[in-house]
This record gives structure tokens, sequence and C-alpha cells, in this order.
């Protein structure tokens, strides 16, 4: 059984190498000048005016409550598409009306400039 | 085959490693990022338990949305004013409830645990050869496939119904306000950028 995954951890344990040997190249190889003005917080040529903790628009957490929607209808789509080749037309239309209802609910957000901004 | 039982004894001492740095961790941040490493640890128990699609979804489902949600609401929260940290005594009553509650499920679904037996009571036995064969044709995600959308369509019906109902009432609560918002109109501000002002 962990046979079968071994070129996933192959992949891995190769993108962990690179990754490890480029940070470890930048963090050796470039010339560090170390400046106290470098540590001090900084925004937009300013210093800071306040705390970065603070509240900001519901829009954009709306946002993300619309990509946690997708994200499930995908949850929903890949089994199917891996049980297509047993499928007759019953199963392709049932996909099809699962899209259509929730392409009502994207329509809807579009039209009430819900992905405005 | 022992290097697979030891791998999986080892993902699940870090799932409870992880686990215990998701409320041992003053900063929430770091909770979510430890959070995420439980999720990874708990796909790869189920991957090598072959119950793929539960791995992949858990990965998909809590890794790609519900952290970021987790992100959301940490950004919400305002920190400054709250004492972060307080100890596990505050949370300990509310744990225990959870967890006789889970445990009360555990023994209930353990008793009376042959709904699957019930559900493949109708398959003819088979030898062990040929069980292999088909256990190892079928993967579990086209098994959920097959189940969901040629014998089980009215549940996917449901779902879709659920899941617009989401959409629409995230819509609704959150967008009343935005009558009072001028939006600006994108092909007006494209066709401004034709006028060239900035060349001359």
């Amino acid at each position: 059984m962990l046979l079968e995954y071994a070129t996933i951890g192959l992949g891995l344990l190769v993108g962990g190498v690179v990754g490890v040997i480029m940070f470890a190249l930048s963090y050796i190889l470039i010339l560090r000048n170390y400046d106290i003005e470098k540590l001090t917080p900084y925004e937009c040529g300013f210093t800071t005016f306040r705390d970065s903790r603070d509240l900001f628009d519901v829009r954009f957490y709306l946002v993300a409550i619309l990509f946690l929607i997708f994200d499930l209808e995908i949850v929903y789509l890949f089994p199917w598409c891996l049980a297509f080749y047993a499928m007759s037309l019953f199963g392709i239309i049932s996909m099809i009306v699962f899209l259509i209802i929730l392409t009502v609910g994207f329509v809807y957000e579009w039209m009430k400039g819900a992905l405005d901004w | 085959m022992v290097f697979d039982i030891i791998f999986f004894f080892l993902c699940q001492v870090s799932l409870l490693l992880t686990g215990l740095g998701v409320i041992g961790t003053r900063n929430p941040i770091y909770a979510i990022f430890f959070f995420i490493l439980v999720i990874i640890n708990l796909s790869i128990c189920l991957l090598l338990l072959s119950a793929e699609f539960l791995g992949f979804i858990f990965i998909v489902v809590y890794v790609g949305a519900i952290c970021i949600l987790f992100l959301f609401i940490v950004l919400l929260l305002d920190i400054r004013t709250i004492e972060l940290g307080g100890g596990v005594l505050n949370y300990i009553s509310a744990s225990i409830v959870i967890m006789v509650s889970l445990l009360i499920e555990l023994l209930l679904s353990l008793r009376n645990g042959n709904y699957l037996n019930n559900t493949l009571s109708n398959i003819k036995i088979i030898s062990i050869e040929q069980w292999v064969e088909t256990v190892h044709a079928i993967w579990n995600i086209t098994t959920f496939g097959e189940f969901l959308y040629l014998y089980n369509f009215h549940v996917v019906v449901l779902v879709s119904l659920v899941l617009l109902i989401a959409m629409i009432g995230c819509v609704v609560i959150t967008l009343e306000y935005r009558i009072l918002l001028s939006s600006p109109v994108v092909a007006q501000q494209i066709s401004r950028v034709a006028n060239l002002r900035f060349l001359y």
C-alpha cells in the first residue's frame, strides 16, 4: 500500500530538497547589510498609524464563503469524473441537474453584485 | 508490510503531537498552521487505510477552505483586547462533554455497526483471489461516484439545494448595505485608458 504512493513521496522529497537548496543558497550567497531601519514597521513611506489587526470589510469574508461553497462542489464533481466509465445517460443528466442548480445560485450572486468591487 | 504499520503509527503519533500544538500555542495563526498539519497527517492515515476519498476530501475541504475561513475569523477577532492563553482549564469542561459524547457515539456505532453488511448482503460469497481482484479493480472514489450518481441521485439534488441555500443566505446576510455604495462601471473605466492622456 505504501509503495503505491512512492512516486508521490519521491515528488515531495525532491520538492522539499529543491526548496531547501534554494533557500540555503540565497541565505549563504547573498551579502547582508544589517540595519536597524530594516526592522522598523513601515507602511507606504509612513510609520504605521496603528496596529495591523483591524476591522475590515465583510465582503472579503463573503468571497471566502463563496469559495468554500464552490470547493464543496468540486467534492461532488470528483467522484463523478472517476465513475464516468460506468455511467449511462442518467448519470450525466444527474450531474447536469446538479450543476444547473448551483449555476442558479452563481447567477444570483452575480446579479446581486456579490462579486463586484 | 511492517514498514506500512510503522509509518501508520508514526503518522498517528505526529497527529497527536500536532493536535496538542493546536491547543497549546498562544498565537492563533500558529494554531491554524498546526491545524493544517493535523489534517495532512489525518489524510495520510486515511490514505494508508485505503479510504482515498476521505483523505483527499479532508485536504480539499479543510486545508483548502476551512483554514481560510479560520484565518479570516482570526483577522476579524480583536486580538489586542482579548487576553489569549487563559490555559486549558477554561475549556476543559466543554472538551470533556464533547469527548464523552464522541465516545458514546463511537460505542454505539461499534454496537450496531452492521449497516455496511446490510447494504452489501446481496453480494454472493466469492473466493479470496476474486475478492482481491475486485477490491483492487474498483477504487474507493469510483464506488462513491457510482453509488451517488447512479443509485442515489436524490441525495445529490438535496446537496445542491443545500449549497444553493448557503450561497443565497450569505449573500442576503452580508450584502444589504451595498445599495448605498456606488460601484464603478468597468467598461467606462477601461475606455478612459484609451484617451492616452498621460502620453502627451
